[in-house]
């Protein structure tokens, strides 16, 4: 097999091995960057240098016997919502285009402590506000499998270096489906762990009560291990979860004897693409043969999770955003008459139009009068849809649905229409909503070679669950092999 | 309904200044998203918690340590204009 079509446990086997150096895996990422991202355009930064002084000292590791951490020496680049020192940070906006930061993400040094290499920082929707990545202010990324149309979003980049083998693996945020719908569209893995399981601290705020980090891979495997890279309490950040970290590996079994599945009937629905659907109900037929329960189930609160998405995801964000003044860093207006005009001119020089949509709509339903009638109740359905699921848990281990109603669109073909664009995040927003963790994972491939992916849903903490039952049904099928024809 | 004028309150409350044709435009899309969240109307939620945290979270406490902070010199090196200590603006007074 070609160097970039490994995973990273398989690339790990072969460090290991000395069958290869960290500097031939790096090289040969940092080639691939070089000679395919200007068609793919996942990549904002890349860091060469530090990559290959980083490889080498790996290298030097390895040949003085050192035992090193699993995911030592191997290729990996994160979102450019990532704080990383002394390293420009965007977060795909052009109110940051100057960023560099004094500190970096407690998730992304949990890497660093293990050795991954870093090879660059990828490109997203501005501030993580989109589906498509067509948002940046800086670039349009394509997929993999088909360069006119979207990697997905707002991990777009994420999902299209991983799928083009640009890296190993990718780290990405999900605020209503940001890793698990790229992850669909470009045929990988992506978790959303529970809220709380992983550190916010270092990654650029979105949405704060919504947001959570969480690896995107070749396969579960991958998955698992970035996992427990990054699992875990941090001081400095009050969200994060004291809970103990299990070894996700642990959880890699291949067969589903007892396991419960529910199937939730409000996610099968006529306006999902056939193949999507026929794809996922191939998929419980190859849990009923591994040996799973198949149940259906009833999620009745569903079909109020976009709009109750819409009101408190940019409620937050328009609250996090008011940071963005030119004072302390990033863009500052130039000829501002006073202070207040400082403000205004920073912030509508370096916002883009879906960030300001979105920062107008969450002022609005803050504004005095209407916080009652739209906020509140966002808040109060958002306590339905999480009894929908705690009901379902009570009788299933986990819940399986599609990730996208569509396969990746045409790059511009929702770009006009915000209420079209949000609808591509049916199946994952409630996920959110709910705090629980959800992984997608290739389940199929329609017949114009477009990769379809699964949901997989379970309550919170119980990432184990998923692990179990995403690994035996991808052991027994052949999805997590295909590679992007590039 | 949100009016033209609501639009411009709004942007000035979120201290954005808009193009006339992007207030056009923010009016139309700000109906149409708002219209379909109308649609909570039909769930009567009079005796229901809000949830503000989707997983129970308790205030985690620490001791109250005095810590040397070692970005400040390196915060502001990233700022768009400062003075020792401090980040300078226009004239406020």
């Amino acid at each position: 097999m070609e160097l970039h079509h490994l995973t990273l446990s398989q690339a790990a086997e072969k460090l290991r091995k000395k069958e290869v150096s960290s500097v031939e895996l790096t090289q040969n990422s940092l080639k691939r960057i070089e000679s395919l991202d200007p068609k793919v355009g996942a990549y904002l930064t890349v860091t060469a240098d530090s990559a290959l002084t980083q490889a080498k000292a790996i290298d030097a590791k390895i040949a003085s016997g050192e035992k090193l951490p699993e995911l030592s020496g191997l290729p990996f680049s994160l979102k450019d919502i990532f704080l990383t020192k002394g390293i420009k940070t965007t977060c795909a906006s052009k109110i940051l285009h100057n960023f560099i930061p004094p500190y970096t993400a407690t998730s992304a040094q949990k890497l660093f402590d293990q050795g991954i290499v870093l090879t660059g920082k990828l490109n997203m929707d501005e501030f993580a506000m989109g589906s498509s990545t067509e948002t940046s202010a800086f670039q349009q990324t394509k997929n993999p499998w088909d360069l006119s149309r979207t990697p997905g979003g707002s991990s777009g980049g994420s999902s299209a270096a991983v799928a083009a083998g640009l890296c190993y693996g990718a780290l990405g945020t999900d605020t209503g489906g940001s890793i698990r719908q790229p992850a669909a569209l470009t045929g990988i893995v992506g978790l959303k762990p529970t809220y709380g399981r992983v550190s916010r601290f270092g990654v650029i705020a979105f949405a704060s009560s919504l947001d959570q980090v969480g690896p995107m891979t070749k396969d579960v495997r991958d998955c698992a291990l970035v996992l427990n890279a990054i699992a875990g309490y941090d001081d400095r950040d009050s969200t994060s979860f004291k809970t103990a970290v299990p070894d996700y590996t642990q959880s890699l079994k291949k067969d589903c004897k007892g396991l419960k599945i529910g199937v939730p009937k409000e996610y099968f629905i006529p306006g999902t693409d056939p193949e999507i659907d026929a794809a996922v109900r191939k998929a419980l037929e190859t849990y009923k043969e591994l040996g799973a329960e198949i149940h259906e189930v009833s999620l009745p609160h569903t079909e109020y999770a976009v709009p109750t998405y819409y009101i408190l995801a940019p409620a937050e964000a328009s609250s996090n955003l008011a940071r963005y003044d030119g004072i302390r860093y990033g863009h500052r207006a130039e000829g501002a008459k006073d202070l207040l005009d400082l403000y205004v001119r920073s912030r509508s020089e370096g916002f883009g139009a879906e960030v300001k949509r979105r920062i107008m709509l969450g002022t609005y339903v803050l504004s005095a009068g209407y916080y009652d009638a739209y906020y509140l109740k966002a808040q109060k359905v958002r306590t339905l849809i999480r009894r929908d699921f705690e009901e379902a848990f009570k009788k299933v281990d986990v819940l399986v649905t599609p990730t996208s109603p569509s396969h990746a669109f045409k790059l511009g073909e929702k770009t006009d229409d915000p209420i079209q664009m949000y609808l591509s995040d049916i199946f994952t927003i409630n996920v959110n909503l709910a705090g629980l963790p959800g992984m997608s994972l290739p389940c199929g491939m329609s017949a114009g070679k477009l990769p379809i992916g699964m949901q997989l849903i379970a309550g919170s903490f119980q990432e184990e669950k998923i692990f179990h039952a995403a690994y035996a049904y991808e052991q027994a099928t052949q999805w997590h092999q295909m590679r992007a024809p590039l | 309904m949100i009016t033209r004028e609501t639009v411009e309150k709004i942007a000035k409350l979120a201290r954005l200044q808009l193009s006339e044709s992007d207030l056009e435009k923010y009016t139309g899309q700000l109906n149409n998203i708002l219209a379909d969240v109308e649609k909570l109307k039909e769930l009567n939620t009079d005796a229901i918690e809000a949830t503000t945290h989707a997983v129970e979270v308790a205030n985690p406490l620490r001791e109250d340590e005095v810590k040397t902070n070692t970005v400040i010199d390196a915060v502001l090196e990233i700022s768009p204009d400062h003075e020792a200590h401090f980040f300078r603006v226009p004239k406020v007074l």
